[in-house]
């Protein structure tokens, strides 16, 4: 490998690009989340196909645990209160505060994802799979994506309060940055729970 | 094309900044005010739900409370208030797209079937012709 590649540096990671206004992260992040309404939209489309197209469908709200998708809400929504707090600290060069904020989205995407397991055993322990009918097929679908997300950003967010903070030494406005992304993910997470929570649960 | 900063692109403080800090402070402020109101429209979500309304109301009002909540959390927390218009018209095809893409999946429902019967089971499959052959 030559010298030029050994120390090539992604552009744009602090100073804003002229042409387009942003840095390279955060324009990378939104046209990522960008194909990433497009993966929701399609199955939130499929849903409303399959269910107005439906002779009959389920009572959802006796199917499915109402309580505890609630408590679940007010989980992820106080998880992105957390994460712009751990990037507002580290806006203030507080170190230890973005340690404590960041650790908290971290134990809340912990707790998240335990009350959904919960919920995943009671259906199981119920007989009700998938493949019972169309809705259950949709719900755990829709609802085991949205975890998988959770999980891809609980590991970027556990690297960033572990290994990963070591750059804030050497780099604070790039560190800075690199929350701020990994933030703007986490919220997208939020928002796609602001839509599964009434579409499963309410209606 | 120049552009000036955002409050996301101000410099991490070097020291003590107060108005870097004050800065922050407000933004802080607005970010636990936005979580009080995500927390009471949840609650209000979930109250509204136990009335038990006609569906086509409970859908409306459901999604309306939703899309505030989603739009709340986009603008503040996503820092999608103040951005630049890349963003926006990035955001803005994906919406058209998206917007499409709903348009075309519910407009099969106007294609000649009643309401509510196009996924009736059991679906019946045609039988293949007898044709004497085996292979």
């Amino acid at each position: 490998m030559s010298d030029t590649h050994a120390h090539a540096e992604i552009p744009f990671t602090t100073e804003v690009r002229p042409d387009t206004g942003l840095t390279n992260p955060k324009l990378g992040i939104w046209l990522f989340l960008a194909s990433e309404v497009m993966l929701f939209g399609s199955l939130f489309s499929s849903y409303a196909l399959l269910r107005m197209g439906a002779e009959s469908w389920p009572h959802q709200r006796s199917i499915l645990n109402v309580p505890l998708a609630t408590l679940n809400t007010i989980i992820l929504i106080s998880s992105s209160v957390t994460m712009v707090l751990a990037w507002a600290a580290l806006k203030t060069r507080n170190l230890s505060r973005y340690r404590l904020y960041m650790g908290l989205t971290l134990l809340a995407g912990v707790g998240f994802l335990v009350v959904k397991s919960f919920e995943y055993s009671e259906k199981f322990e119920h007989a009700l799979y998938p493949s019972t009918n169309n809705f259950l097929g949709l719900y755990f679908t829709m609802t085991g994506l949205h975890a998988c997300h959770v999980i891809g950003g609980m590991i970027v967010n556990a690297y960033l309060l572990g290994p990963g903070t070591r750059m804030w030494r050497t780099d604070p406005e790039r560190f800075t940055n690199r929350v701020e992304v990994a933030g703007i993910y986490w919220h997208f997470v939020d928002l796609v729970w602001i839509f599964l929570f009434p579409v499963f649960y309410l209606l | 094309m120049a552009y000036g900063p955002l409050m996301s692109e101000l410099p991490v403080a070097r020291g003590p900044s107060p108005v870097a800090h004050d800065d922050v402070a407000a933004h802080v402020r607005g970010y636990l005010m936005v979580f009080g109101i995500l927390m009471v429209l949840t609650l209000v979500t979930v109250a509204v739900s136990s009335l038990e309304l006609p569906h086509g109301p409970a859908v409306a009002v459901g999604l309306t409370i939703a899309t505030v909540k989603a739009g709340l959390v986009a603008a503040v927390f996503m820092h999608l208030r103040h951005e630049r218009p890349l963003i926006y018209a990035a955001l803005a095809l994906t919406a058209v797209v998206v917007v499409s893409l709903f348009g075309i999946t519910l407009w099969t429902e106007t294609d000649g079937h009643a309401p509510g019967t196009r996924f009736t089971a059991p679906f019946t499959v045609a039988e293949p012709p007898a044709t004497g052959e085996t292979h």
